[in-house]
C-alpha cells in the first residue's frame, strides 16, 4: 500500500541495500591481495511489485515497485577456467619436481668436470699401459693401485648419491601422501559446511574460496578431478578412485614393492582407498614416482652393468696372468673384489654380482703390489724344478688390460666402456633437458591460465572505487528522499487539523 | 581481458624474474668461458666433448709410451753402433794377425792385449742398460745378459719380446733378442781372443782357429747389421707414430675447443645487452607496481 510510512520503509530498505553493497565492496578491497580470493559482487534487484490497494480492492493504474533488494551476493568464478588451470598446474608440478631432482643428480655426478667417470676410467687404463711399459718400476705399480682405487671410489660414490636421492624421493612421497590425505579431509569437512549453508539459501562464498584453494593444491599434488554435485558438495577422485564423497574422505597410501620384471629394482606404488595399487595421472606424486621408479634406478642399473662388465673382464685377464709372487700351480688372483659389508669376497660367487656400490680393489693387492699380475708368462723352472715369479720386463698381461679401453665388451652390448658410459651420461643429460623444457613450457601455460582466472575473479581497485562512489551517492540520495518524506510526515502529523488552534 | 591489480604486479614480477634467469645463464657462460656447465645444457656438444677429452687423454698415454719406446730404441741403436765398430776393429785386427809378415810373438804381444780389450768393450756394449734395465736380456731386464764362462759366452736373458702399444690395436716390438743378434759376435771375438792369447802364454797361436774366427766375425757382423737395420726401421715407425700422435693431439684440442669453449666476445656482449634489458624491465616494473588507482585520486 502506498503511504508515507511505506515510503520511509522503502527508503530504509534502499539504504540498507546500498550499505550492504558498500560492505561487499570493502570486503573486495580488503582482500585485493589475498591469494585465491574470488571477488564478490552484490546482485541488486527491484523488489516485488504490488498492485495499488484501494478501498474497493486492487485496481488502478498499475503495479507499484517496492524498492531495491539485495538478491544475492554473487561470486565471480568460472568453473571451466578452474578445471583447465588445475590440469596444467598438475602437469607443471609433475615436470618441475622431476627437473629439480634430475638437475640435482646431474650436478652431483659432475660428468663434464675432471672428476667425471670417463676421465677416471681413461686414467685407469693409462696406468696399466704405463705398467706394461715398465713393470718393474715401483712407481708404475703404485700408480695402478692409485688409479684403481680412484675408479672404485668413483663408482661407489655415484651409487651412493643415487641411493640418497632415491631415499629422498621416498620421503618426499610420504610427505606428499600425508599432505594429500590432510587436504582431502579438509575438503570433506568444507563440503559439509558449504552444503549446510546452501541449504539455508545463503551463499558461502568465502568457504567456496577456501575449498577452491584446497582443490588447486590437490591438483598440484596428484592431478585430481573434481565434480560439483547439485547440493554444492564436491566429489574428488584421483586416477578414477574416489577420495572425497560428500562429507567423507578416503585416504590413499603408498608402499614399496620389488619390480616383477627386474628383481634388483624396487618400485614405489600408490595405493587407493581399499588397497589397490594405482598410478597417479599427474602432479607432484606422479613426478616423484617417475623419478624413483624410472630415471634414478635406470642410472643405477647402468652404473652397475658397467661396473660388473669392467670388473669381470679385468678379473678374467688378471687371473690369467702372473705376478712376482707367483708360485707354480697357484690360482690366479682377482684384481677387483666385492665388498660384502662385513668383509670381502675374493671371487664372484655368482650370487652377489659386482655392482657400483660393492666394487673394490682386492685388499691383497692393495697391501702387496707384488700380487699385480702384469706378466703373461711365469719364469721357467729353476734348478730345483720350482717355478717362481715372473721375468722383470714382461708386461704382457698389463698391456692386455690396457687394451680393454678400445675393446667392445659383449656384456655392454658390444661397445667399449667409454662409449657405454658416454651414452649413459648423454641420455641422462637429455632426460634432464627434457624435464627442464617441459617444466618451463607447462609453467608458461599455467601462468596464462592463472591470468585468465585472475581476470575473472580478481579485484580491480579502480572498479571497486567506482562502485563505492556509486553506492555512496545512491545512499545519500535515498537518505535525502527519506528526509523529504519525513518533512511530509511532519506536515501531516504536526500541521494538519490545526485550524482554529494556535 | 579484464585487468586487475594483481595481474599487473604478477606480470611485472614474472618478467623481472625471467630477465634475471637469462642474466644468470649468461653470467655463468662468460665467467666459466664454457658453452655448457652440465651435459643437459647442450647434450650434443657435451657428448662430443666427452669423447674428445677421452681421445686426447688416451693419445697422451700413447705418446708417453711412444717416447719411452723411442728412447729404448735409441739406446739399442747406440749399442749396435758401438758393437759394429768393435766388430770392424776386430776384423781388421785378425786380418793383420793372419798376414804372414807377423811373427807369433808379435801376434801374442801386440794383437793379444788389443783383442782382449775389444772383447771387454764389446761385453760392456752388449750389457748396455737403459734407465737401469738391460736392453738385450729379453724379459729378464734385471739380469745382465752376457758373461764370459770359460771358453764361451753365456747368455742369462731369455727370448722374450716386449711389445708396446702405440695406438688402439697397434703394437710394435721394442727389444732385440740379444742371444740371436749379439751372442754370435761376442762368441766370435772370444774365439779370436782365445786364439791370440793361448794358454799357456808361451804356446803358439792357433792359426786355424784364427782363420775360423775371421769367418765367424764376418758372419756375426752381418747378423748384427741385419738386426741393427730391424731396430732402425722400427724406430722410424715409432717416430712416425709420434708425429702422427702429436698432430692428432693438436687437431683434437682444436675440435674440443670448438665444442666446449664459449665465444667470449659474443658471450660478453650478450651479457651486457641482457644487463641493459634487465635495467629496462626494472624501470617498467617499478612504474607498473607503484601505479596509482582510483582511490588515490577520488576527492
Amino acid at each position: 500500500m502506498s503511504n508515507l510510512f511505506s515510503g520511509i520503509n522503502l527508503a530504509y530498505q534502499a539504504m540498507l541495500a546500498q550499505q550492504q553493497a558498500m560492505e561487499i565492496t570493502e570486503h573486495n578491497v580488503a582482500n585485493a591481495n589475498t591469494p585465491g580470493f574470488r571477488r564478490q559482487g552484490v546482485m541488486l534487484s527491484a523488489g516485488l511489485p504490488y498492485g495499488r490497494i484501494t478501498l474497493m480492492g486492487e485496481g488502478g493504474i498499475g503495479q507499484m515497485g517496492s524498492g531495491v533488494l539485495v538478491e544475492k551476493i554473487q561470486r565471480f568464478s568460472i568453473g571451466f577456467f578452474d578445471r583447465r588451470y588445475r590440469l596444467e598446474a598438475s602437469e607443471a608440478r609433475r615436470w618441475s619436481v622431476q627437473s629439480d631432482s634430475l638437475k640435482q643428480l646431474e650436478a652431483a655426478m659432475g660428468e663434464t668436470s675432471s672428476g667425471g667417470l670417463l676421465p677416471i676410467m681413461d686414467q685407469f687404463y693409462a696406468s696399466w699401459r704405463t705398467l706394461a711399459d715398465a713393470p718393474s718400476n715401483p712407481s708404475a705399480r703404485a700408480l695402478v693401485r692409485e688409479q684403481a682405487s680412484t675408479l672404485v671410489s668413483a663408482f661407489n660414490h655415484r651409487s651412493a648419491r643415487i641411493d640418497t636421492l632415491i631415499a629422498d624421493q621416498r620421503q618426499g612421497l610420504a610427505q606428499g601422501v600425508d599432505e594429500f590425505n590432510d587436504l582431502i579431509a579438509q575438503v570433506a569437512h568444507l563440503n559439509g559446511e558449504i552444503s549446510r549453508v546452501l541449504s539455508t539459501g545463503q551463499q558461502p562464498n568465502d568457504l567456496l574460496d577456501q575449498r577452491d584453494r584446497l582443490l588447486d593444491r590437490l591438483s598440484e599434488l596428484g592431478g585430481i578431478q573434481s565434480f560439483l554435485q547439485p547440493n554444492g558438495e564436491v566429489m574428488v577422485s584421483i586416477g578414477g578412485h574416489n577420495v572425497v564423497t560428500g562429507r567423507e574422505s578416503f585416504n590413499i597410501g603408498y608402499l614399496t614393492q620389488v619390480n616383477a620384471a627386474d628383481p634388483t629394482r624396487i618400485d614405489l606404488i600408490l595405493t587407493a582407498p581399499g588397497g589397490n595399487p594405482f598410478t597417479p595421472p599427474s602432479g607432484e606424486l606422479a613426478g616423484i614416482i617417475d623419478i624413483h621408479n624410472g630415471y634414478l634406478q635406470d642410472q643405477k642399473a647402468g652404473l652397475n652393468t658397467l661396473a660388473k662388465a669392467l670388473a669381470d673382464k679385468v678379473n678374467e685377464i688378471h687371473r690369467g696372468g702372473y705376478s712376482p709372487n707367483y708360485v707354480g700351480g697357484a690360482d690366479g688372483m682377482n684384481f677387483f673384489t666385492i665388498n660384502t659389508g662385513t668383509g670381502e669376497t675374493l671371487t664372484d660367487t655368482g650370487n652377489i654380482a659386482f655392482t657400483a656400490a660393492n666394487i673394490r680393489v682386492s685388499s691383497a693387492i692393495l697391501s702387496d703390489l707384488n700380487h699385480l699380475a702384469f706378466s703373461d708368462a711365469a719364469n721357467p723352472a729353476d734348478a730345483d724344478g720350482n717355478i717362481r715369479g715372473v721375468p722383470a720386463g714382461n708386461g704382457g698381461n698389463a698391456a692386455k688390460i690396457a687394451a680393454l679401453q678400445s675393446t667392445a665388451l659383449a656384456a655392454l652390448g658390444n661397445v667399449t666402456t667409454g662409449q657405454y658410459y658416454n651414452h649413459q651420461a648423454t641420455a641422462f643429460g637429455l632426460a634432464v633437458k627434457r624435464a627442464g623444457n617441459e617444466a618451463e613450457d607447462h609453467a608458461l601455460a599455467v601462468e596464462t591460465l592463472s591470468d585468465q582466472r585472475e581476470s575473472v575473479s580478481g579485484v580491480n581497485l579502480d572498479e571497486e572505487a567506482a562502485n563505492m562512489v556509486k553506492y555512496q551517492r545512491v545512499y545519500e540520495a535515498v537518505s535525502r528522499v527519506a528526509t523529504v518524506l519525513d518533512e511530509m510526515l511532519d506536515r501531516v502529523i504536526n500541521g494538519m487539523g490545526l485550524v482554529g488552534r494556535s | 581481458m579484464r585487468i586487475t591489480n594483481q595481474l599487473i604486479t604478477r606480470n611485472a614480477i614474472r618478467h623481472l624474474s625471467d630477465n634475471m634467469n637469462r642474466l644468470a645463464v649468461l653470467q655463468e657462460k662468460a665467467a666459466s668461458t664454457k658453452q655448457f656447465q652440465a651435459v643437459s645444457d647442450d647434450p650434443a656438444n657435451a657428448s662430443a666433448a666427452l669423447t674428445l677429452r677421452s681421445s686426447i687423454a688416451t693419445n697422451e698415454s700413447y705418446l708417453a709410451t711412444a717416447y719411452h719406446t723411442d728412447d729404448w730404441m735409441t739406446a739399442s741403436e747406440l749399442a749396435f753402433k758401438q758393437l759394429d765398430n768393435a766388430a770392424t776393429l776386430a776384423i781388421s785386427l785378425v786380418t793383420r794377425g793372419l798376414s804372414d809378415t807377423m811373427s807369433d810373438s808379435d801376434r801374442k804381444s801386440t794383437l793379444g792385449p788389443e783383442i782382449d780389450q775389444i772383447l771387454q768393450q764389446a761385453l760392456d756394449f752388449a750389457n748396455a742398460s737403459h734407465q737401469g734395465y738391460y736392453i738385450f736380456s729379453g724379459y729378464r731386464i734385471d739380469q745382465k745378459p752376457f758373461a764370459v764362462n770359460g771358453a764361451s759366452i753365456d747368455y742369462a736373458g731369455d727370448s722374450g719380446i716386449m711389445n708396446r702399444e702405440l695406438g688402439p690395436g697397434v703394437t710394435l716390438p721394442v727389444n732385440i733378442n740379444g742371444s740371436l743378434a749379439i751372442q754370435p759376435l761376442l762368441s766370435a771375438i772370444k774365439t779370436v781372443r782365445d786364439a791370440l792369447n793361448p794358454d799357456p802364454p808361451t804356446g803358439p797361436v792357433d792359426m786355424t782357429a784364427l782363420r775360423n774366427g775371421l769367418d765367424l766375425l764376418q758372419n756375426a757382423q752381418t747378423v748384427l747389421d741385419e738386426y741393427r737395420a730391424v731396430n732402425g726401421s722400427r724406430q722410424r715407425q715409432v717416430k712416425a707414430a709420434i708425429d702422427h700422435l702429436d698432430s692428432t693431439q693438436l687437431e683434437l684440442k682444436n675440435l674440443l675447443s670448438k665444442h666446449e669453449d664459449a665465444n667470449m666476445a659474443e658471450a660478453i656482449s650478450m651479457l651486457k645487452s641482457q644487463e641493459t634489458t634487465y635495467q629496462a624491465a626494472l624501470e617498467v616494473g617499478q612504474r607498473a607496481i607503484s601505479m596509482l588507482n582510483l582511490f588515490d585520486v577520488l576527492r
